[in-house]
């Protein structure tokens, strides 16, 4: 059985085909700025790597933003459920979630069989999602990939004092005036990010089986500072930008495995 | 007597003088990074017309964001309170002032007096002030004078739904991609500033049709948030001649000792 799950974000479109239970091959590009050419094209993609066709595929779910307007979807799940769903199947005992894209974040409580128990979510505000992270490293000029690790040498940080992300860039902007070092800079973004997290990880509750996923995960400044902060160490899996690809493809197999079950009961 | 009055706001830092009490000259000089002197040239310019130097001020008041950075011996005074006295100075009996700054809105309800009966700041978040509409200017490659204007010919609802100005930028390139008529995206914008302000508007408990409104800043220059301002309070807004330097004027009265005390 293969399952397609389609997640499309406001950076990135991701693509994950599930063979039974196992992961067959994924995909990540950037969002462009139509999510239906996004989803076809990272599909193309996807299946170009795993030598399948569209129609061999079983069943195809999107997830993400841009989830409804994915024409060759045959269902669409909310990108919570997928996380959580993603997130169990890499580590079975997660219990909190943390989902952070470029445009929202999502705190995320589930059971033991992946299931949503509680979640909390900020989509109104730039200065708690990847969002200010793309602002302050291209403030720096440096890359969004390199300004977790670079955070991490700076020796001290500069205090970004204002939450809107416009007036953090100008705080920003300020102390490098004053001399303050690009590294000192990216501390101080990701510090105020982590501030800004965590008070969505207490409203949730916090469980110490702890799983970050999105692409925050791959920053390693905030993913370091939010285990010192919580004192509790982030599972965080080899691909963390996946999960809720993963999540749909999985919700997608189930899907096909309740409809045998049933067409063989009847 | 000569007075100043400075208003060092986010992006425009404002001087007026005034001799024996009566506007005498004005100009304004951009605050870039060093709102210092911004001030000192400001000022020096305002000074011209009369003839005279930074040397011949009797008495200087400062206010805006940066008014403790300045190194002329100026005092400080609060914004809301500028306002409310350049407003009234302006318009006797003013019902208050909606102050549209770059960073910054404030709203001040005024007594029949002059006097601050009430008022609401948003200082936290960007949306709904002018570096909120400098970023859809960039986004949309629409020059900000022209955005009022071209808004008025719109004939579609096309609201922008993100309230965060990171968000929206995205959401009006996306628009754009989308070749959404330029004057609706427009108008979707300017009604997205004009709710943000209306909230304070309605936290300063500011009505909309009792006694003249005065909008100042740089914002009450664009004809479309007016126009969307005015739908929602149900009632008009005057702008004044020079609505960017009534915070100023507001600062130089106090100096003069025309502010009853500050």
């Amino acid at each position: 059985m293969i399952t397609l799950g389609v997640d499309i974000g406001s950076l990135t479109g991701k693509a994950l085909l599930l063979r039974d239970n196992e992961i067959h091959a994924w995909e990540i590009m950037l969002t462009g700025p139509d999510s239906v050419e996004t989803a076809e094209a990272v599909t193309k993609k996807v299946l170009e790597k795993s030598g399948l066709k569209l129609d061999e595929v079983d069943h195809v779910v999107a997830t993400g933003y841009g989830r409804k307007v994915i024409p060759f979807a045959k269902k669409n799940v909310s990108e919570i459920s997928c996380h959580a769903k993603g997130a169990s199947w890499f580590f079975p005992s997660a219990r909190t979630i943390l989902d952070m894209g470029g445009q929202d974040c999502k705190a995320i409580r589930c059971d033991g069989s992946g299931k949503v128990t509680d979640f909390v979510m900020n989509d109104k505000c730039a200065a708690g999602a990847g969002r200010s992270m793309e602002i302050m490293a291209r403030l720096v000029d440096v890359a969004l990939e390199e300004m977790g690790d670079l955070s991490l040498q700076a020796e001290r940080s500069v205090p970004i004092s204002s939450t809107c992300v416009v007036f953090a860039r100008s705080d920003a902007l300020g102390h490098m005036r004053r001399g303050a070092s690009k590294n000192e800079v990216l501390a101080g973004a990701c510090e105020a990010l982590v501030s800004r997290v965590r008070g969505l990880l207490k409203r949730v509750g916090m469980n110490e089986s702890f799983v970050i996923s999105g692409g925050i995960a791959k920053n390693r400044g905030v993913a370091v500072r939010l285990e010192r902060e919580l004192g509790v160490k982030a599972h965080i899996c080899y691909e963390p930008q996946i999960i809720g690809a993963l999540g749909a493809a999985i919700f997608g197999r189930e899907l096909l495995e309740k409809r045998d079950k049933m067409g063989k009961k009847a | 007597m000569i007075a100043a009055g400075l208003d060092i706001g986010a992006l425009w830092t404002k001087a007026v003088v005034l001799r024996d009490g009566v506007l005498a000259g004005w100009s304004m000089a951009p605050s870039s990074d060093d709102g210092a002197r911004a001030a000192e040239t400001a000022l020096v310019e305002a000074l011209r017309s009369l003839g005279a130097a930074v040397g011949d001020i009797q008495a200087a008041v400062a206010t805006g964001v940066g008014k403790n950075e300045i190194r002329l011996p100026a005092k400080p005074a609060a914004e809301v309170l500028c306002a409310a006295l350049g407003a009234s100075s302006m318009f006797p009996g003013a019902a208050g002032v909606i102050d549209m700054g770059g960073e910054s809105t404030r709203v001040v309800r005024l007594d029949g007096g002059g006097q601050v009966a009430d008022y609401a700041v948003n200082d936290k978040c960007a949306a709904g002030t002018g570096v909120f509409l400098d970023a859809m200017a960039k986004a949309m490659g629409v020059p900000v004078e022209e955005m009022g204007p071209l808004s008025l010919k719109s004939t579609k609802q096309v609201p922008i739904t993100s309230m965060c100005v990171a968000f929206a930028e995205s959401e009006v390139v996306t628009l754009v991609h989308s070749r959404t008529p330029k004057e609706d995206i427009l108008m979707g914008i300017h009604q997205s500033i004009a709710s943000r302000i209306f909230g304070l508007v309605s936290r300063a408990g500011l009505p909309g049709n009792g006694g003249s409104t005065i909008a100042v800043g740089g914002l009450s220059r664009n004809v479309g948030i007016l126009s969307c301002l005015e739908t929602l309070m149900k009632g008009t807004v005057v702008v004044p001649e020079n609505p960017r330097i009534l915070s100023a004027l507001g600062a130089a009265l106090i100096a003069s000792g025309k502010g009853g005390g500050a």
